[in-house]
This record gives structure tokens, C-alpha cells and sequence, in this order.
């Protein structure tokens, strides 16, 4: 990608009593993307995303947002994020409305008719005016998102999000999120350390473990250019065993599960299938195994548990 | 200037919509009427003078508008951090010193509007059920600088120098507040000085005559005995200009802690 990224991470380093807690995290977010940053519990990506909005000081490195620091220009930074860390924690004596008039304020230009548009995106409506005592983690979690996307950011930061809501809620959000990215053109930087979910939502991954950035992985554009790699090609058969004998010359062949799978390319599936239809071999089915964000986790990871 | 007044707006949002506001301003209002009511239907003499009760009740009623400050003042930083509020309001595009500097206005706007009804009830019903004339022999000493003056100057110079002490004990609060993030030890250090200061400066210059003495924050905030003529510690020798500037002092000190704390620590809440 060649846009100029809405948010920059260089050499981020985050020490606390002695021990480095971020280590030299560098990244870019690119307009209308939805990143992921995945992490076990305790990996830091909270105390990263802190860091990007301004509540801690980094140690070293610098973070830039829209093109300005935050170090230097925090409140230009700042203009351009919106963002829920941690739990959503919102005034319990205001109402919910209260609540987003309050943080409308600290922004310049949100219009009332804004704050009743966002009410309504989230879903709110019939509960706005109630105070936020009585909400529900879900509700909460609407309103984190109202007050966070209210002033149009160019960087909607969501840290855990998907944390106390249901599925239904998840599949809301997440469509929301890639909604709010295609159409608008926000960016979405969202941790979770749930690996199927960065995996539905994202765009790109980077994985962070213990405080470094192991790696970085586009997800998308990984299964649309599988077809033209060699990849690993799975043969549903009625007669695997007959099937791995006339396939005797491809050393890659070998039964899995009671399927034929072997290393190929387009062409080479194509030419396999060919060969075993014309050796009198049933062909049910084909598809490519695409390696699942899960088994690249624990790949880089080296197969550590992830709470 | 309009934008950072939607900051102060925000904090007076966040202190009035609060039910506990209102008991706490409905005893300023309740205290005097029913002292004086009382006063009334028990006195059997008729010598009292308005005057004379509204100043009692006023240094009452100071105490008590000093102690609800200092409750608002911390839970106004400090309350922030034990919700988590915090976040949400420091990720805004404002600078955390400005942010700070409205929670502080906003607590002395609080002071002022407490004190304003305070001196409106306690004159109102002592004027209405005791009388309230032009004279206050009975209420300013013949030794004060304010002798024959008329009451309402006397009592307006009471409440500024009361303000001025509840402004010193309200900041030393705020600092606490927003410099150890805890509201209760905030709210118990404070109320403890406001009581035991006086108390033990008091014994300190009765037994020693140590010139730092007079340099102790609470040998200076008593400022209304100047206004009657005499000084907070007899024993020294201090003018209302010396305990101003000592007071400035501290005043400076409190808040130069409260920002540099406040505009350095990582938020972890
Ligand atoms: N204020 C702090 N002081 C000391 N250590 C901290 C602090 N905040 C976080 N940590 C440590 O930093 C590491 C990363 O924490 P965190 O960023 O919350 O991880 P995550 O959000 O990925 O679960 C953890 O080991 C945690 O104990
Ligand atoms: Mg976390």
C-alpha cells in the first residue's frame, strides 16, 4: 500500500519498574482498513493502545496519528481518534444521552442531530435516556462505541470489543466495523485475543507476543492469491488408496482423513483431476486447505496457549 | 475561550446532576431557617441582633461548605480515576492541564455559588424574624479597621477571608486528589487539617515562640481575626499582608504539584 497511514508506530518501547513491557513495536494503519492486533492476555496490547491515545508516556519511539505526534501535538493527535480502552466505563448518574452530550462537547462541531444519528446506529434509541446504571454490558459497550465514533474519526481504536457481548452482538459489530471502513473510509484498529474473530473482521493481523510484534499478516488478500500459490489441495474420492497409486509420481500425495491431499498449484489441480477421471476415479469434491489465522498463531507463536 | 467553557460546563454537568448536590445545598438553605426558628420560638429575651446570628451561623455554615468542597473537589479528580471515567475524558483533543484547569473552576464556582446562598438565607431569615438594621455595633468589635462602617461591608469582608481559607483547604484537597488519585484519603487528610491545623498551631504558639511557626499554613488562614483588629497567632507578630502572601505560597505550591502530577503519570486506571 502506498497511502500515507493514519496511524505510525516506530520503535515503540513502553518500560515500567525496570521491565520492558512494549519492546520496539513498529506499524503502519492504512486508510479503511480494519486492522487486528492480536495478542495473548498480558501481551500488551492494551498498554500499546494506550500509548496511541495519549494516557501513558512511552518510553522511547514516537506514534504519529493523521500525520502528527503524540507526543508533540497531542491534542491534533487526538482529534482524529476515537476509541474505547479497556471496558467502557461511562458516568452511571448521567443518562446515556448525558453521557454522549458530555464527550460531544470536548469535540468540536457534533450537532445534536449527530449524537441522535449515532443513537441510532448503535441501536439505542429506546434506552438513551435512561441513566447508564441500568444498562446492561451490551448497552454499554453501544454507547462505547456511539461516544467513539460520534465525531467521524479517521482512527476508531476498539480494545477488546467483542468482550461481553453475544454472539449476535459480535456479528453486529463486526459488520458494523466493515461497514464504517468500506463506506466511510475510517480505519479500525480492534485487539482481541480471540483468533476467529480478528480473523472474520480484519484485513490485516499483526500478532504481538510478550510486548514484541512477531508478525504481520494480511488476511484477505492471503486466501484470494491462494489459488495462484502452490497450496495444499484437498481430493474428496471415492477410492482414495486406487487414487494414491495412479498418483504414484507426485510425491506429495498422502492420504489425511480419508481424503487425497497433496501440494499444488492452479494448473496442477487441474491435471491431477483430470488424470483420475480418465483412470476411471469418482471425484466428489476439491478444495484448497487454507491454513486457518489459528494454525499461522500458533505457528508463530510456537504453539503457546492463548487464554 | 467559548470551547474551553463547554469544559467547565461538562464538570458543572457532572456535580449538579448529582442528587447528593442538592442535600448538600438544601442544608446550607435548612440550617439557618431552623436555627433561627428555633431561636425565636426558645429566647425568651428580644435583645438579639440579625446581625449577630448571621455571623454565627456564616462561620458554621463555613466549615460545612468547606467540607462539601472538598468532598466534590475529590471525587472530581480522583473519582475520575476510580471509575475509569478518566480514559474517556483524556483521550479528547484537550490538553490534560486544560482539562484540570476546568474540574478547578468549576469546584470554585461551586464555593461561590454555596457561599452566595449561604450569605442569602442566613441574612434573609435573621433579618426577617430578628431584624436586621444598619446597626451592627453588637456584630463588628470597637477594635476592628471596620468599626462604624456598615454591616454589609463588615459581613462581605467576613465572607471573602472565610472564601479565601476554604480556597486554600479546597486546592490542598485537589492535590491530594489528583497527586495520589484517592478520593477518601483526599477527603480525610483534608478535613483533618481544616480541624487539627488550627488546633495545633494554636498550641505550638502558646508553647514556643519559634519564628516558622507564623510560616505553617494554618498560623495564616484564619484571616477574619484581622478583621477584627486582632492577628491569628496574638503571640506573633503577623499582618493581613504577611499571611496573604504566605497563603499565596501555598496556594502556588498546592497546584504547581497538582498539574505536573496530574500532566505526567501514565493512566493505568
Ligand atoms: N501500570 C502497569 N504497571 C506495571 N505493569 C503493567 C502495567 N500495566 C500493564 N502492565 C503489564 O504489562 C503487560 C501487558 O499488559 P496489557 O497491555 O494489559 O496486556 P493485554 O491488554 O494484551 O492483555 C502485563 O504483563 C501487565 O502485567
Ligand atoms: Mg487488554
Amino acid at each position: 500500500m502506498s497511502q500515507t497511514p493514519v496511524a505510525r508506530l516506530q520503535d515503540v518501547t513502553k518500560r515500567i519498574g525496570g521491565r520492558t513491557i512494549i519492546d520496539r513495536v513498529s506499524l503502519e494503519v492504512y486508510p479503511g482498513e480494519v486492522f487486528g492486533f492480536l495478542g495473548p492476555n498480558g501481551s500488551g496490547k492494551t498498554t500499546t493502545i494506550r500509548m496511541m491515545v495519549g494516557l501513558m508516556a512511552m518510553t522511547s519511539g514516537d506514534i504519529s496519528i493523521g500525520g502528527h505526534s503524540v507526543k508533540r501535538e497531542y491534542p491534533k493527535a487526538a482529534s482524529q481518534v476515537g476509541a474505547i480502552v479497556e471496558n467502557p466505563e461511562m458516568y452511571k448518574y448521567l443518562t446515556g444521552y448525558q453521557n454522549l452530550v458530555h464527550f460531544a462537547r470536548m469535540n468540536p462541531s457534533i450537532t445534536r442531530q449527530r449524537i441522535d444519528e449515532v443513537v441510532k446506529l448503535v441501536g439505542l434509541s429506546g434506552r438513551i435516556h435512561d441513566k447508564v446504571r441500568k444498562y446492561s454490558l451490551g448497552m454499554r459497550q453501544r454507547l462505547g462505541v456511539a461516544q467513539a465514533i460520534m465525531h467521524r474519526p479517521k482512527l476508531l481504536i476498539l480494545d477488546e470489543p467483542t468482550n461481553g457481548l453475544d454472539p449476535a452482538g459480535i456479528r453486529e459489530l463486526r459488520d458494523y466495523l466493515r461497514q464504517l471502513a468500506q463506506e466511510e473510509g475510517t480505519s479500525v484498529f480492534v485487539s482481541s485475543h480471540l483468533l476467529s474473530e480478528m480473523e472474520l473482521m480484519c484485513d490485516r493481523v499483526a500478532i504481538l507476543q510478550k510486548g514484541q510484534l512477531i508478525d504481520i499478516r494480511s488476511i484477505r488478500g492471503e486466501t484470494g492469491t491462494a489459488a495462484k500459490e502452490a497450496g495444499e489441495a484437498l481430493f474428496e474420492v471415492d477410492h482414495p488408496d486406487a487414487a494414491l497409486g495412479i498418483l504414484q509420481g507426485q510425491g506429495s500425495a498422502r492420504i489425511v482423513d480419508g481424503l487425497l491431499q497433496l501440494t499444488a498449484d492452479r494448473d496442477l489441480i487441474a491435471e491431477t483431476n483430470k488424470r483420475l477421471v480418465e483412470a476411471g476415479i469418482r471425484v466428489y469434491g476439491i478444495r484448497a486447505k487454507t491454513k486457518s489465522l489459528e494454525d499461522q498463531f500458533l505457528e508463530v507463536t510456537g504453539g503457546e496457549t492463548v487464554g | 475561550m467559548v470551547d474551553f467553557w463547554k469544559l467547565v460546563q461538562n464538570e458543572n454537568m457532572k456535580i449538579y446532576l448529582r442528587l447528593r448536590t442538592w442535600i448538600m445545598l438544601g442544608i446550607v438553605v435548612l440550617v439557618p431557617i431552623l436555627v433561627t426558628v428555633i431561636y425565636v420560638l426558645v429566647s425568651t429575651s428580644d435583645s438579639a441582633n440579625g446581625w449577630d446570628m448571621m455571623k454565627l451561623q456564616s462561620s458554621i455554615l463555613f466549615s460545612l461548605i468547606t467540607i462539601f468542597t472538598v468532598v466534590v473537589a475529590s471525587e472530581s479528580v480522583a473519582g475520575e480515576f476510580s471509575t475509569g471515567t478518566i480514559k474517556l475524558l483524556l483521550i479528547r483533543p484537550w490538553s490534560r492541564a486544560t482539562i484540570l484547569l476546568s474540574k478547578y473552576i468549576s469546584l470554585l464556582l461551586f464555593s461561590i455559588l454555596f457561599s452566595a446562598v449561604c450569605f442569602l438565607f442566613t441574612w434573609g431569615i435573621n433579618a426577617a424574624l430578628l431584624g436586621a438594621g444598619s446597626d451592627a455595633s453588637s456584630v463588628i468589635p470597637a477594635t476592628s479597621g471596620y468599626a462604624g462602617h456598615s454591616p454589609w461591608a463588615y459581613m462581605s469582608m467576613y465572607y471573602l477571608y472565610q472564601w479565601i481559607q476554604l480556597v486554600l483547604v479546597v486546592t490542598f484537597s485537589f492535590m491530594i486528589s489528583s497527586a495520589f488519585r484517592s478520593g477518601g484519603l483526599s477527603i480525610g487528610l483534608s478535613i483533618f487539617l481544616l480541624f487539627a491545623g488550627n488546633t495545633v498551631t494554636g498550641i505550638l504558639s502558646a508553647t514556643t515562640h519559634k519564628p516558622w511557626i507564623k510560616y505553617i499554613l494554618f498560623s495564616n488562614t484564619d484571616l477574619a481575626s484581622y478583621l477584627d483588629g486582632g492577628s491569628p497567632l496574638p503571640n506573633f507578630h503577623m499582618t493581613l499582608g504577611f499571611s496573604l502572601a504566605v497563603l499565596a505560597v501555598y496556594f502556588i505550591i498546592f497546584n504547581a504539584i497538582s498539574w505536573s502530577v496530574f500532566m505526567k503519570r501514565d493512566v493505568a486506571a
